[in-house]
């Protein structure tokens, strides 16, 4: 994935204003992913399609919609960090012919697994067939846009998914619209999982394209589990943290049930949702930064080692990259400030537009300062992956779940006029639990580095036991980890 | 289980062929009524090994310790880790080519397994040891390239972390056949059990090492900045040697007894640091044929043996190059190299290659391991081409045989063709000895006994006296007899 840099800074290159913003466009459609997608779909099909639906199925519909989301990313995000890493330990070997294979196994795994899971839930649904039927459809297309996205990233071709987007989102708006008429519910979502069978046809084809080898299966990924188990509990912890507080609502003595199995909760996901999107032009302004000035003085620091530098110079590397770090979090400091105080400002405009309760206002700002949090929180998670400590990232990711589920807890029970300040208080201390982390980590970046290392055994025939080690291997494994850390993310 | 003696040795015995093997195969043989148990340092227990000899009865137990397959241990601790810090500090901030400073506070605070301040743990992972590092790179090595440093700062120290943790059999005598892993390990033992400590050194280790590491192929420069690779290669071997010679330093201060085996080697170990007054001379000793050649073989060609292993220390394409010229000055001749490469079967191979390429396939046999005594008494003369030598058992084999001998002018080999004192020197020399590396000069040599057959005979005679005067197994085997019943029966001296 640190390879869209190169990309970007071809963008960059030509320093018109038009090009600026479409390498921040392009850079936070791709790194801030899935999440961020998702939460655009839902709010356009949430603000479009409203005026014109009965309550109840507007409501059904968006809550479907939503279930499909939350748990395709929840279980597609247990897998991420392991296959992105597979993938770049094979990039680095620079065996990119097992890419392809290794993508249809992985679309194998997730249509089974994922067909079976949906197929058990929705079973207890009251719904009629095609319902069903659709809602399985939708959940397996949805995991497999996740899944194909790891591998453009890796492809560095995030135009392909650009365009992909747009085209099918666009297909789904529409369809659902024209299909909706007619056919009711299972139309709108019939119509909607079209659009977005199309988003998987058009990133698969790209994955064909970019990955073009022999089209077998493999599934030596998930021998990688054990190997990453790490990376797995990183994505697990983190994705469940991002849902929980929302989860734990619609459970909640507020929260509404729609048929017999799904659960919503009115205000708090639409705010929730909405404080999400202030993350974005912060979050891709730092995907910029980082690509484009980061990633060079990370470089050139892990350069100095492996190039044989002097310990002062490694120093001299270290050093710059601080400074690097600082200012690119400085810069988004203040880009996010600004953008989460329009935000807070102009809530009371995007309560009426949204046609919410004015009492909701305070939600909005304690999802707006909960966002603010995870803006930063998000950003520390990534340094820290960049550096491959995994364990650390395993001990944020899990801190921001235990305390989100405290907190929203605590709240609902003791303090319920504070509806979302549990989030927000949960994205703060992780925050600090990871900012701690990133500084602590970057003081003590060449001790880590170096003793981290395995200790490899030399294998030489020789003269008794005193044949004298080679210290090539351990080079190796340095570059290996510095190859593996930029891929980390 | 107690043992009389415990011998310690490294990489040798009873897997590897070779001098030092037979000596210590000879040496237990010789005293069936002591028990001894063997702690053998190897590098990874990753290769199955067989042993080469035939174990004798009176070794009791067997403990292998692999120095390169290293297993992390947390294990226990005694007061705080900063008096360990402390210790390292103030012995590696003491020591220098010259001086080894005090060793047991080091011993006690690091090694002493009821005591230490530190584990290995502690060692190779801690922050701690991070930063001792980083003072050290920072103050006495700015310009180096810091990943050489830390490779080889950690590769240096691994090995010796691993003899911390062995256990060691109980015995009233430990007896180390050489500096070095084994010279350390003896040390330690000395110290944990109380007991007296011998060391016998045949080669010079430190010099040993010096060789195998200025030829170390991974400590050559493939960087483009050169300069500066070159300055910090030098410096890693440097560090290398460094290491060697402080434990060779070690081992001679606590060793109760210091053997060689001539006078040559005492005045290096001298030179190492060793004191003179613990220091005796006990040559090699072998057992007398019963039949010895008397002239040279009026039939046939003549007949020219090598015995050793082939490895590049006896360096064979000298040899072998040396038999080319002979050929063209002598004509028709027959080569034996008589020893086995399984140690560096690439260099086996190059030595193959080059006898090809000099068109010496018919001359030159490569017998593989054989029974030597078979082919002494067909063999006119016996050459020795070595870097470094101690005191060859092959030469005093050939002297025993009558067979003449031209040696490279290494170890001991001077003295054993001409004698060490003057009844020794009165007795005549018993072969010539050739320059290092020059085959020319071993050509010379050969052709000058061969084409003279009154030269041949007095030095075939010259040989077999000596031998029988100097270098008898009952001379050697006597010796220690001596040294071990000194030594059983009282306790360790104090440092």
């Amino acid at each position: 994935m640190a390879g869209i840099g190169f990309e970007l800074k071809k963008l960059t290159h030509d320093e018109t204003f038009l090009g600026d913003i479409r390498a921040y466009l392009y850079a936070g459609i791709v790194s801030s992913g899935p999440w961020i997608i998702s939460i655009l779909c839902l709010s356009f099909f949430w603000v479009f399609s409203a005026p014109t639906l009965d309550i109840e199925i507007q409501k059904a519909l968006r809550v479907t919609v939503i279930y499909n989301y939350a748990f395709s990313l929840i279980t597609t995000g247990m897998l991420q960090l392991v296959v992105t890493r597979f993938l770049a330990d094979r990039l680095y070997l620079k065996q990119k012919n097992i890419f392809l294979p290794t993508y249809v196994g992985l679309i194998v795994v997730t249509v089974v697994v994922q067909s079976l899971s949906a197929l058990i839930f929705y079973s207890f649904s009251h719904y009629d067939f095609h319902f069903k039927i659709i809602g399985i459809i939708m959940y397996v297309t949805i995991s497999c846009i996740w899944q194909t996205m790891l591998f453009l990233a890796a492809a560095r071709d995030f135009l392909a998914v650009v365009g992909a987007f747009v085209i099918g989102c666009f297909v789904s708006f529409v369809l659902a619209v024209m299909m909706g008429n007619p056919y009711g519910l299972n139309g709108y979502l019939a119509g909607f999982t079209i659009g977005q069978i199309l988003i998987v046809f058009l990133l698969t084809q790209r994955v064909f394209y970019e990955f073009d080898s022999i089209v077998v299966c493999r599934f030596d990924f998930l021998r990688q589990i054990p190997k990453y188990f790490d990376l797995l509990l990183i994505g697990t912890f983190y994705y469940i943290a991002v849902w929980i507080d929302k989860i734990i609502y619609w459970l909640s003595p507020t929260g509404e049930r729609i048929s017999n199995l799904f659960y919503s909760h009115y205000p708090y996901d639409s705010c929730v949702f909405l404080a999400y999107l202030t993350i974005i032009p912060a979050l891709a302004h730092f995907m910029l930064d980082v690509e484009v000035n980061f990633y060079d003085s990370y470089r050139s620091f892990y350069g100095a080692i492996v190039r044989k530098g002097s310990f002062q110079e490694i120093e001299t590397k270290k050093n710059e990259m601080k400074k690097v770090i600082f200012e690119t979090g400085s810069r988004m400091l203040v880009l996010q400030t600004v953008v989460t105080a329009l935000f807070l400002f102009y809530a009371p405009l995007l309560v009426d537009f949204l046609s919410l309760e004015r009492e909701d206002i305070s939600v909005i700002w304690a999802a707006g300062i909960g966002a603010y949090f995870h803006s930063f929180l998000v950003v520390a998670l990534i340094l820290i992956m960049y550096f491959d400590e995994r364990k650390m990232a395993v001990g944020v990711s899990f801190f921001f779940l235990v305390t989100n589920v405290l907190f929203t807890l605590y709240v609902i029970h003791y303090a319920p006029d504070a509806m979302g300040y549990g989030y927000a208080l949960s994205a703060f201390t992780s925050l600090c639990l990871g900012v701690g982390a990133v500084i602590w980590i970057i003081k003590n970046v060449e001790f880590l580095t170096f003793i981290r290392q395995p200790h490899v055994k030399p294998s030489l025939p020789s003269e008794g036991a005193t044949d004298l080690e080679r210290p090539e291997r351990g080079k190796a494994a340095v570059a290996s980890a510095q190859a593996a850390g930029a891929a980390g993310r | 289980m107690k043992t009389d003696i415990c011998l310690i040795l490294e990489g040798t015995y009873p897997y590897v062929y070779g001098g030092v093997s037979s000596w210590i195969h000879q040496i237990v043989k010789a005293y069936p009524d002591l028990t001894f148990s063997i702690v053998h340092i190897s590098s990874t227990g990753d290769t199955l090994k067989s042993p080469k000899y035939q174990i004798p009865s009176n070794i009791l137990a067997f403990k292998e310790i692999y120095i390169h397959d290293f297993v992390n241990e947390k294990s226990r601790t005694y007061g705080t880790k900063k008096e360990g810090w402390d210790a390292i500090k103030e012995f590696y901030g003491k020591f220098s080519a010259d001086t080894l400073p005090d060793f047991e506070p080091f011993y006690e605070k690091i090694i002493d397994p009821t005591s230490r301040r530190l584990n290995t743990n502690d060692i190779l992972y801690s922050k701690d040891s991070w930063n001792l590092l980083i003072d050290y790179c920072k103050n006495q090595l700015t310009n180096y390239s810091f990943v050489d440093l830390y490779w080889t700062l950690r590769f240096i120290h691994v090995p010796i972390l691993a003899l911390f943790n062995a256990t060691l059999p109980d015995a009233s005598v430990y007896h180390t056949v050489c500096t070095g892993y084994a010279g350390l390990l003896a040390v330690i033992a000395k110290l944990r059990k109380k007991a007296p400590m011998i060391l016998t050194e045949h080669g010079i280790y430190t010099y040993e090492r010096q060789i195998e590491i200025s030829r170390a192929k991974w400590l050559q420069t493939d960087m483009e900045d050169v300069a500066r690779a070159t300055r910090s290669l030098g410096y890693l071997k440097d560090l290398w040697n460094m290491k060697f010679q402080v434990l060779s330093k070690l081992a001679y201060r606590y060793a109760d007894q210091i053997v060689t085996l001539f006078d040559g080697n005492r005045r290096v170990q001298i030179h190492g640091g060793a004191d003179p007054g613990k220091i005796r001379i006990i040559p090699n000793g072998i057992d007398i044929p019963a039949a010895a050649r008397k002239d040279r073989k009026s039939h046939g060609v003549t007949t020219i043996g090598f015995v050793g292993r082939i490895v590049p220390i006896k360096d064979v394409k000298t040899l072998i190059r040396a038999v080319k010229i002979v050929k063209e000055k002598l004509g028709d001749l027959k080569v034996y190299i008589m020893g086995e490469g399984s140690e560096n079967p690439a260099y086996v191979t190059e030595c193959r290659v080059l006898s090809q390429m000099l068109g010496l396939e018919q001359t030159i046999q490569f017998t593989g391991n054989v029974d030597v005594e078979d082919y002494y008494p067909e063999l006119d003369l016996v050459v020795l081409t070595s870097i470094s030598e101690a005191q060859p058992l092959s030469l005093l084999e050939a002297m025993s045989y009558g067979v003449p001998v031209v040696a490279s002018d290494v170890g001991a080999c001077r003295e054993l063709l001409f004698g060490r004192d003057n009844e020794d020197k009165a007795l005549g020399s018993s072969g010539l000895v050739s320059n290092i590396g020059n085959p020319n000069d071993t050509a010379d040599a050969i052709v000058k006994i061969i084409q003279d057959e009154v030269l041949w005979k007095q030095m075939s005679r010259a040989g077999r006296n000596r031998v029988q005067r100097f270098y008898t197994s009952q001379n050697m085997i006597d010796s220690y007899r001596e040294l071990y019943n000194t030594y059983l029966k009282q306790p360790a001296m104090a440092v």
